[in-house]
């Protein structure tokens, strides 16, 4: 009985109705997930305008259950969710890879998952790599981010290809309210990039902009100056972007 | 609640913005901003407060060279300051459910180089990690960039016993299970350490054994910045077992460092 009450407590359409009245948010909910899923970030590419992005990981099986990695799922979308590409990592090579527009399939920007599979065997938990994301603007230094959300999630089976997504939640209503905490001021201009972590549409509406929709796990870029304090609304419960700043041809990158 | 800390070192600048609201919109200007560093007379050493006036509309902001290296911030009402110390002033009290956000209440943490350029990270230093001891054992290479001129770890650790006690830090491969170097660092200390790019590489680990703090990893490439904190393990794993898999994982670095100090 109890674990019926527990389960239509967190099924999807009570899940949004509780986000939507704010009684018990949870705005990301992996308690759909059941044993051995590897959990990803929608983590931001970008090449436009001289940019690089360095992408750092770890292996996370040999490190927490002295387990062998058959190969890391490393799957690359374009800016409207477009899939580019898989490209598969064996363990023994680096964990360090570089996203440059000298590949054409890698044009302006877009977003990617990293997912992992056990080689045999299974584990009794749930994994995320939340993983670093560097991006260097000509050739100079690598501004790092580190992994902020939960998108997707993968099996790490070695031949199961089971995936959930929508770990993130929304609301029935835009009354997602989200304040950057920090001062834009004396910047020459600063981007933000949301990228959508669920297979709906959402809105965004950021402080005086017209509102936006952005499609299903699409990335929406704005550039902004002259604000101080940057606020939006949504109907995304957990929507957090990547913040480029930059002043004097210096470049910082943080999450929000 | 959370404490907040400025970076101090001799080639660069720092400052710290802690928000007047929530990241949910509160308005939080009731609310006043206290500096926290040790003081010590003559039988006591103690956590000496202040409150620092303030006039910005938005936001809290602390530069550098007003404060000596190792002053703490935080920001609560009357009533909250009252609750935080014991009668001494000798111990930080855990407070409970005060601005306790999802995702938690952050200030930014700014580096900047003069006439150059600047990075920061939205940081933050939970009260719940002050009250207790503990171990970290966090990746190297992953935020630090071989190639740059200047590669720092700054290791901030806050206690709730106003001690500047000495311990150890270890950079440890963990495939060779060796010490490759260690140093002495201090509690209630943002510490400074400089490191050498051959460290920069998998499988090498910054490891405490004896206090919890923040590794924050910093690099210069011809004035160009980075600035960010690597995550702590438990966010890797989900599942009822999931701090016995770190302890274990915190355990074999142990095991490493106890060999070697025999």
């Amino acid at each position: 009985m109890k674990s019926l009450i527990k389960k239509i407590y967190n099924s999807s359409k009570i899940l949004k109705l509780r986000n939507t009245f704010g009684i018990k948010k949870n705005p990301i909910y992996l308690g759909k997930l059941k044993k051995n899923f590897y959990i990803s970030d929608s983590f931001l590419w970008r090449t436009d305008n001289g940019f690089v992005t360095k992408f750092a990981f770890s292996d996370i099986l040999k490190y927490f259950y002295q387990k062998k990695c058959l190969n890391f799922i490393i799957k690359f979308y374009d800016q409207d969710s477009l899939f580019l590409k898989d490209l598969i990592i064996d363990p023994l090579e680096s964990k360090e890879l570089i996203i440059d527009n000298k590949k054409s399939e890698f044009k302006n920007y877009g977003y990617f998952q990293i997912f992992s599979k056990l080689r045999n065997g299974s584990i009794d938990e749930n994994l995320s790599n939340r993983c670093y994301v560097g991006y260097s603007k000509n050739n100079q230094n690598f501004s790092f981010v580190h992994g902020n959300s939960y998108t997707k999630a993968m099996s790490l089976i070695e031949n199961e290809n089971d995936f959930q997504s929508n770990l993130v939640q929304t609301s029935l209503t835009s009354n997602q309210n989200y304040y950057i905490q920090n001062d834009f001021k004396n910047l020459d201009y600063f981007e933000l990039f949301f990228i959508n972590p669920v297979n709906e549409k959402i809105s965004l509406k950021i402080k005086d902009k017209d509102k936006v929709d952005i499609n299903p796990n699409s990335v929406y870029k704005i550039k902004l100056k002259n604000y101080d304090l940057v606020s939006f609304k949504s109907n995304c419960c957990f929507l957090r972007p990547i913040v480029f700043c930059y002043k004097n041809g210096y470049l910082d990158a943080h999450h929000a | 609640m959370n404490f907040f800390f400025f970076l101090k070192d001799k080639n660069y600048s720092f400052n710290l913005t802690i928000p007047k609201f929530t990241n949910e919109g509160t308005n939080l200007k009731s609310l006043n901003l206290y500096s926290l560093k040790i003081s010590k007379s003559e039988n006591l050493t103690y956590w000496h407060c202040e409150k620092i006036a303030q006039s910005e509309e938005k936001f809290f902001k602390i530069d550098n060279s007003q404060y000596t290296k190792n002053t703490f911030f935080f920001i609560a009402s009357e009533k909250i300051l009252n609750q935080l110390f014991n009668k001494e002033k000798t111990e930080i009290r855990l407070i409970k459910n005060f601005l306790d956000t999802t995702p938690p209440f952050r200030a930014n943490t700014k580096i900047f180089k003069n006439d150059h350029g600047f990075s920061s990270y939205q940081s933050e230093y939970p009260i719940s990690m002050i009250m207790k001891k503990g171990s970290i054992a966090t990746p190297v290479n992953m935020l630090l960039n071989p190639e740059a001129e200047i590669n720092k770890i700054f290791f901030v650790n806050i206690f709730f016993k106003p001690v500047e006690e000495k311990f150890k830090y270890y950079l440890i491969d963990f495939k060779l299970k060796k010490i490759l170097y260690s140093e002495y660092i201090y509690t209630n200390n943002v510490n400074i350490i400089n490191l050498d790019k051959k460290y920069i590489k998998e499988n090498i680990f910054f490891v405490t054994k004896d206090y919890l703090g923040i590794p924050i990893y910093f690099s210069d490439l011809n004035g160009h910045l980075s600035l960010e904190h690597t995550h702590p393990p438990h966010e890797y794993i989900f599942g009822k077992k999931k701090f016995q898999i770190i302890k274990k994982f915190k355990e074999d670095f142990g095991e490493i460092i106890n060999k070697e100090n025999i």
